[in-house]
């Protein structure tokens, strides 16, 4: 028989802005998951987060990381890219959603909160328009139109080898 | 604050969500999803009044959100 640890009690949930160091050292459990339960393809690409692309995007400011976390324990975060558009460059800084995941038992509000963190973020650093997209397995829609976005794209893709 | 819904807040949530509320009650144990959450915190916002983004992220239990109306009563 398989002992089931017994699940504690979700504490206290908070949403902060970290610096990469700090939320990559404490995610790097959760990306397996994360990856196991959204990326597409996985026969053929492998999870393998390159750390010292992120670092380059930090140092230029273009990194914008959210964590939630439950009395100090990560527990999901957003990860955004904060730049200007190559068609719009004057158009100030775009928010382009990079990946975001919780553990599921916290998918009961939290989710909604860290959006709502997240936009609140973005919009304290000035963003002019924010890019958020969602699995077709995972669909969103209604939340992120709740949320005031618009859908604009249809996003596909194909496996070439 | 203008007050669109005839009975209380707390009347209000209850109904919705078809349960038995204290102040302690954390909306994680009673609502299904984000999504629930989310409509129902923009229902609470459009029937009672003005909550922003960032306050409801830190709205955890239903106390927390009958102390907000009855502090934005007071103001």
């Amino acid at each position: 028989m398989i002992a089931v640890e017994p699940q504690k009690a979700i504490g206290r949930v908070t949403f902060a802005t970290e610096p990469l160091a700090k939320w990559f050292f404490d995610a790097r459990p959760l990306f397996p998951l994360h990856y196991e339960e959204l990326a597409m393809n996985q026969d053929a690409i492998k999870l393998d987060l390159d750390a010292s692309r992120y670092e380059e995007l930090e140092e230029k400011g273009a990194l914008h990381i959210a964590t939630v976390r439950d009395n100090g324990e990560l527990v999901g975060y957003f990860v955004s890219f904060l730049m200007p558009h190559l068609h719009y460059a004057s158009a100030g800084t775009m928010a382009y959603t990079d990946m975001y995941w919780l553990k599921p038992r916290y998918r009961t509000g939290y989710g909604a909160k860290l959006l709502l963190y997240v936009e609140h973020c973005w919009r304290q650093l000035g963003c002019t328009k924010a890019y958020l997209s969602c699995k077709v397995k995972q669909d969103h829609t209604a939340m992120f139109k709740l949320l005031g976005f618009e859908l604009s794209d249809f996003f596909f893709v194909k496996l070439l080898r | 604050m203008e007050t669109h819904y005839p009975g209380s807040l707390l009347e209000f949530l209850e109904g919705e969500l078809c349960a038995k509320l204290t102040p302690e009650t954390r909306f994680a144990s009673v609502v299904e999803d984000s999504l629930s959450f989310l409509q129902l915190m923009l229902d609470v916002r459009e029937k009672f009044g003005p909550i922003s983004n960032e306050q409801l992220t830190s709205i955890e239990t239903v106390g927390d959100l009958l102390r907000h109306y009855e502090l934005a009563e007071v103001t």
